[in-house]
């Protein structure tokens, strides 16, 4: 019964979620994440990353929902602290307010506004529809602006947003509508008096944030852009698209003054040095170039990571930047320094030759920061509570959903062979769902098919005190143990009951009390 | 419909004319005339005018009577000539509202590759059957379909039996063009149309019907025969060897079979041809059907049981019955209609959900498939150099027939595909990783829109003009709507794998094979409105889309010019043209660009002597007029009326040459044609190719005068391309051949519109006007050919 109790290694979320796809027809879905109590490590690809120079963190933000906090100068463990409310990728985050404030951007389709010192959740800004992607911020205004896959450009002023309380919570946000495609991509110059957007329209719109004012539109990406850059005036902007190309603008003159080719693939990721001389560039081709912008033919391969680019960011404590952290869609995160290529550059001995294959300038990270396995494949058993996964390490593992918890771990072994294996000829039908786009098991409970399953209590392994109620349905079972009820005599009509209200979760597992959520549907209370 | 040249009054229905009264048809003519753009419902009368003689040969050929005085109703006609002239083009009577049918068939007549695959097919299908059946008596033409064969097998037949009587009646008129000087040049495609209904009841009756779904209907059946064949084949390699007196005998007969007439002219050339081009092939197989000959036999007969009984079924019953009698290879005897509807919703249902695109997947699939065109492949790209290959008749008279025939099957298998079965590829981008899942589906010919679906329209990039009537839309813009990528965005995003999340998308279709003929269905009929009864909702779009005489597909292909094939280059050859205001009614004509004529065979009609000359002429193309739709090369063969004109003298002489030549082939021409006529101006003229219209006059009449020396002469052989070498050899008939085919080629790169039993000489200028949207009349093309340049 207690299993979870047992376990204290495994604590689950309960999210409450009241469907967002179909606003009207009410339905209520549970879904929860089986996972370590502590998840030190980035189970998935990081989306974004961000420097604080002053305390040297470094924060991640990655696919597993999860943004962490990084000791950059603890080489060995550098760990402080995860900061966990969103329940789907975190695509962007900055940083502002001289590092007090992080911001966050996610595919749960809200923009998170968090005490990064102390790494909790101030507020939740839920103005978007779709995935947010990409957020833009201007240093000296202290604005934010968020964009996303349903084309809206949304403008904070961060002070605004800090202040949020409880009793006040409205906030007054400007909105840049005109694009007519998901936006990827998003820059504000430092001192807020331009914002550009890049999205699968292939084409950058220019907009003045004071006034709202479309200013242009900039043509001559194929392809949709990944990455924007602006210097600090906004007279210049950098993209990269999945085309293959950096264009360098001039928003003065309205066009493009540049095209470098300089990968194989999609440039997903863009820095820039303070002076706007240098660009490093990453992408799907997994290169990182530096690429002197005044002349493309002096270009530098820095590295070669392992898996397509998709963020990075420069440590820009010292001018030339010294070191350049690069994250992918692995788990880990690397640090590559650049004084070589100071040298390099010092010496005036460029390859010039873009034809012969450059060789690295690093082949070794200068720091790691370790990541941790991904569920890449899952199969649901027949019997319908038994999950077997595999994850990025080739390990198995067994599930047990009606547990909530981990039943075994396989070691390295053939997957499909252990399905076949486990199989059993049952027939239950399906009453849950799941996902890993986290990397981690994520369980969803739909209300519609949920209660489809029934299992008597004595195979299920519980056992009932007072000995009633031999049949449980599944949802019950399942519940109870996520909850740690203190009873699993549940009623299933109850159940049903309460999952229609909504609000039966609030009574709480400690877990959950422990760490409330704020995700999900509105309508618990805690929230 | 208003370039109508002077010809087309000539046109009008020679066979009608027998039963029909004259008042009838000048009714009919008037009507034409008048007004062209009012659909043309074609009176079910002249079905039945034509006694049913499907037995002995459903292509009755049709006795040129004297036409009705024809109404000069082409005062666009280039030629300004009042006079009609018969063009050496043989029209298809209407037998009912059958013009749907009509035009598909013209298309696929002159569809390059088409005609010599199905007589392969239909030779290797006989071969079969005899093998099967070792005393086969029937005759291929006739008897064939009637046999235990399959339903689909029976459209070959039939099919076949069409094209061989188009064929003869188009020679005979070539040779001895006065017979038909003020009648039409027509057969009814009857015994075809009888298969059909048999095949799918829908066609029965006179009701009109979608020449699309008439063509992707008959491709499907030809398909189903060809496969059936192979499977045949297959059985039969693996299983029995047929013995090879076996063999021999059957050979003989289906060779006597086959040459209704025209063939035997072709089989020596044809099977030399062929054999040198298969004897490595063919010598593997004797050996083997050597091998297996002793054993072969009980199984042979075993076959042949069963398809008898099959047969005995089918006579009995009706297609139903015949379809599932056939148990053997033939199987898949049923409908292939429903089978194309049940594919289609494929890969592209999506894409029809959105209203964009709509591919008829499921015909292609199997039109494309194999044995068609056996020769099929050299055919369609090369004019000169697939000719052997080309008229592969199937009767080859001695023994290799089989081997012939099997290794022809086995080159045939790609043929199909080859010819009308092109690959779509959807491509699935996931925008996240950008990594890319791909689906392939085969498709046989392209729907396109042909107006702007109003919901659909912002996505494409912007400000569409909300105008009702945009900018007028090219092919290029529909064939873009049909390819055009498509974002996977909002509340149904794209399940990646690799990101095991949901993801945006970009979904696009590309070419990634393309066939050598492409047929583009402009989706002029939409429903309106709530009043769909199933026949007459189908209101029509008229907006025309402009229809460019050259086509490139490469902007929408996978691998751009990498393809095997070459470029993605083709050209129109056919447009198939409805004119009316919905899909149940109206009228259907074909426009037809020649090519290729010189490959055309023209045939004497009797058999014997050709034979011989051919031989002597080796692969050059015996008195028979068959015209090869491969063309190349535009030029434009001049053609003068006045040149004609002025020949009626030489004209007169040339008839009495052509005689002379050839007694018994006009013995035979007559009993085929009927009564002769005066030819009426026809120009023989050299085949020079001039690009100008003015010289062209110019150049006919010369060469008008010039063949008619040569007549005379006999012994000369014709200024024509390159057929003079092989003439050299013939004699007189080689002459008469080379008269024949000169004026053909007269009409090389001319469009010529069928419309039914009429057939008209047009002008580029006057055909792409015909086609063009400013010309708006109801009239509008309906589905274009293309094939690969």
């Amino acid at each position: 019964m207690s299993r979870i109790h047992e376990k204290q290694s495994q604590s689950i979320f309960i999210l409450l979620c009241g469907s967002n796809c179909t606003p009207i027809q009410f339905s209520v879905q549970v879904s929860y994440v089986i996972r370590d109590e502590v998840e030190k490590y980035n189970r998935n690809g990081v989306n974004a990353l961000q420097l604080d120079p002053a305390l040297n963190r470094l924060f991640t933000a990655g696919r597993d929902s999860i943004i962490r906090i990084w000791s950059v100068n603890q080489h060995k463990d550098p760990y402080i602290a995860s900061m966990e409310h969103h329940t789907d990728w975190v695509n962007d985050i900055v940083l502002c307010c001289n590092g007090k404030t992080l911001i966050s951007a996610s595919s749960d389709t809200t923009v998170k506004v968090w005490n990064a010192h102390k790494g909790f959740c101030m507020s939740t800004l839920r103005t978007h529809k779709d995935y947010v992607k990409a957020l833009a911020y201007a240093k000296d205004k202290e604005l934010v602006a968020s964009a996303g896959l349903d084309r809206q450009i949304f403008l904070w002023d961060v002070n605004t947003l800090t202040a949020l309380t409880a009793s006040n919570n409205t906030v007054t946000t400007s909105s840049l509508s005109g694009n007519k495609d998901s936006i990827y991509s998003l820059a504000m110059n430092q001192m807020g008096t331009v914002i550009v957007s890049g999205s699968t329209e292939k084409v950058l719109r220019v907009w003045d944030p004071r006034t709202c004012a479309k200013l242009m539109k900039l043509k001559g990406h194929t392809d949709n852009v990944k990455s924007l850059l602006l210097n600090r005036d906004g007279t210049q902007c950098l993209s990269g698209s999945s085309d293959g190309t950096i264009r360098l603008w001039s928003l003065g003159q309205q066009r493009c003054i540049a095209t470098y080719r300089v990968h194989d693939e999609g440039v997903w990721a863009l820095q820039v040095n303070e002076a706007f001389t240098h660009v490093y560039s990453g992408g799907r081709d997994r290169k990182i170039y530096c690429t002197d912008l005044r002349n493309p033919e002096l270009r530098m391969l820095i590295c070669e990571e392992k898996a397509p680019v998709l963020k990075m960011e420069l440590d820009r404590s010292a001018d030339p930047p010294t070191a350049l952290w690069v994250s992918t869609t692995k788990s880990t995160v690397n640090k590559w320094s650049l004084k070589g290529i100071h040298n390099f550059r010092a010496s005036g001995d460029y390859d010039n030759d873009c034809t012969t294959p450059l060789t690295p300038l690093c082949t070794q990270p200068e720091q790691v920061v370790k990541g941790g396995a991904s569920i890449i494949q899952c199969h649901i058993l027949n019997d319908k509570r038994h999950i077997l996964t595999k994850d990025t390490n080739n390990n198995v593992a067994y599930w047990d959903i009606l547990k909530a918890c981990k039943g075994e771990d396989l070691g390295k072994m053939e997957f499909d062979e252990e399905i076949k294996k486990r199989f059993k000829m049952v027939y239950v039908p399906n009453w849950f769902s799941v996902d890993l786009k986290t990397g981690m098991l994520t369980i969803t409970l739909d209300e519609s098919d949920c209660f489809a399953a029934w299992v008597s209590a004595k195979d299920a392994g519980f056992s009932s005190p007072d000995g009633a109620d031999p049949k449980c349905d599944t949802v019950g079972i399942e519940l109870s143990s996520l909850l740690y009820w203190p009873r699993t005599h549940v009623n299933p009509m109850d159940e049903e009951t309460e999952m229609n209200h909504g609000t039966q979760v609030v009574k709480l597992s400690p877990c959950c009390s422990t760490r409330p959520c704020h995700s999900g549907s509105s309508t618990l209370p805690w929230m | 419909m208003p370039g109508l040249q002077g010809d087309a009054a000539a046109l009008g229905s020679p066979i009608k004319k027998s039963k029909l009264s004259l008042k009838f048809f000048q009714k009919k003519e008037t009507k034409r005339a008048l007004d062209f753009s009012e659909p043309q419902v074609e009176e079910p009368k002249p079905v039945r005018v034509e006694p049913e003689e499907p037995s002995s040969c459903d292509q009755v050929v049709p006795i040129p009577l004297p036409g009705p005085a024809p109404c000069p109703t082409s005062p666009i006609c280039p030629s300004d000539k009042g006079e009609e002239t018969l063009v050496p083009f043989v029209g298809l009577n209407n037998l009912g509202n059958t013009c749907y049918l009509n035009s598909i068939l013209q298309v696929l007549y002159y569809c390059p590759g088409l005609r010599d695959g199905i007589k392969n097919l239909y030779s290797l299908s006989k071969t079969r059957d005899k093998q099967k059946e070792e005393a086969a008596n029937s005759d291929e033409q006739t008897e064939g379909p009637e046999e235990a064969v399959p339903v689909h097998m029976e459209l070959l037949g039939s099919f076949h039996s069409l094209i061989t009587s188009v064929e003869q009646l188009q020679s005979s008129y070539l040779h001895n063009p006065d017979k038909y000087s003020d009648g039409e040049l027509a057969t009814p495609p009857r015994k075809l149309l009888n298969t059909l209904r048999q095949l799918n009841p829908m066609y029965e009756g006179y009701l009109q019907h979608d020449a699309q779904e008439v063509l992707q209907c008959i491709l499907g059946y030809i398909q189903e025969a060809s496969e059936t064949i192979r499977k045949e084949q297959e059985d039969q390699d693996d299983v029995i060897e047929v013995k090879p007196g076996k063999e021999q005998a059957q050979t003989s007969e289906t060779s006597l079979d086959d040459d209704d007439g025209h063939t035997s002219g072709k089989r020596k050339s044809d099977t030399e041809a062929g054999n040198a081009k298969k004897k490595p092939k063919s010598v593997k197989s004797k050996n083997a059907a050597a091998v297996a000959a002793n054993d072969g036999k009980p199984l042979t007969r075993s076959k042949r049981k069963s398809t008898e009984g099959e047969k005995k079924q089918e006579e009995e019953g009706e297609e139903e019955s015949n379809v599932e009698g056939k148990g053997e290879g033939k199987k898949r005897p049923k409908l292939c209609w429903p089978r194309h509807s049940g594919k289609q919703p494929s890969i592209f249902s999506k894409f029809m959900s959105m209203g964009r695109i709509s591919c008829h997947t499921g015909g292609k699939t199997e039109t494309a498939k194999p044995d068609q065109e056996e020769t099929g492949p050299s055919q369609p790209q090369e004019n000169d150099g697939g000719e052997h290959g080309r008229n592969p008749q199937e009767k080859v008279t001695e023994v290799p027939e089989e081997e012939k025939a099997k290794s022809e099957e086995c080159l045939g298998v790609d043929m199909m595909e080859h010819l009308f079965q092109g690959c779509l590829v959807l491509r699935t981008r996931c925008l996240e990783c950008e990594c890319y899942t791909e689906r392939r589906e085969d498709f046989q010919d392209i729907s396109v829109p042909v107006q702007e679906e109003e919901p659909c329209s912002p996505d494409s990039s912007s400000e569409v003009s909300p105008d009702p009537k945009p900018v007028l839309k090219t092919l290029k813009w529909a064939i873009s709507q049909f390819a055009s990528v498509e974002r996977i965005v909002g509340e149904d995003k794209y399940f990646c794998e690799t990101c095991h999340h949901y993801t945006e998308a970009e979904r696009s279709l590309l070419f990634d094979k393309t066939p050598e003929v492409v047929t583009i269905h402009l989706k002029c009929f939409s429903a309106n409105g709530l009043e769909m009864d199933p026949y007459g909702g189908l209101s029509k779009v008229n907006t025309p889309l402009q229809t460019p005489l050259k086509l490139s597909l490469e902007e929408w292909c996978t691998h751009p010019s990498a393809t095997a094939t070459g470029g993605q280059h083709y050209q129109l050859f056919a447009v198939v043209m409805h004119s009316g205001v919905t899909i149940s009614s109206g009228h259907y004509t074909t426009y037809i660009r020649m090519m290729d004529l010189k490959d055309t065979k023209v045939r004497l009609p009797e058999g014997d002597e050709k034979q011989g000359e051919e031989d002597c002429g080796g692969k050059v193309p015996g008195p028979e007029p068959k015209e090869e739709v491969l063309d190349y090369d535009d030029g434009e063969v001049s053609f003068s009326l006045r040149g004609k004109a002025g020949q009626s003298g030489s004209v007169n002489a040339n008839s009495t040459n052509t005689s002379k030549m050839g007694s018994k082939k006009a013995s035979d021409g007559v009993g085929l044609l009927g009564g002769q006529r005066s030819l009426s101006s026809y120009d023989l003229g050299g085949n020079k190719q001039t690009t100008n219209p003015d010289k062209a006059a110019c150049t006919g009449v010369e060469s008008n005068t010039t063949r008619s020396s040569r007549r005379t002469s006999r012994v000369k052989k014709e200024p024509g391309e390159g057929e003079e070498a092989s003439v050299a050899g013939c004699e007189g008939f080689g002459v008469a051949t080379e008269q024949a085919l000169s004026s053909l080629l007269q009409y090389e790169g001319k469009w010529m519109l069928f419309d039914d039993s009429e057939v008209r000489l047009f002008e580029e200028e006057d055909f792409l006007r015909a086609c063009s949207p400013e010309t708006c009349s109801t009239s509008t093309p309906y589905l274009l050919f293309y094939r690969r340049v």
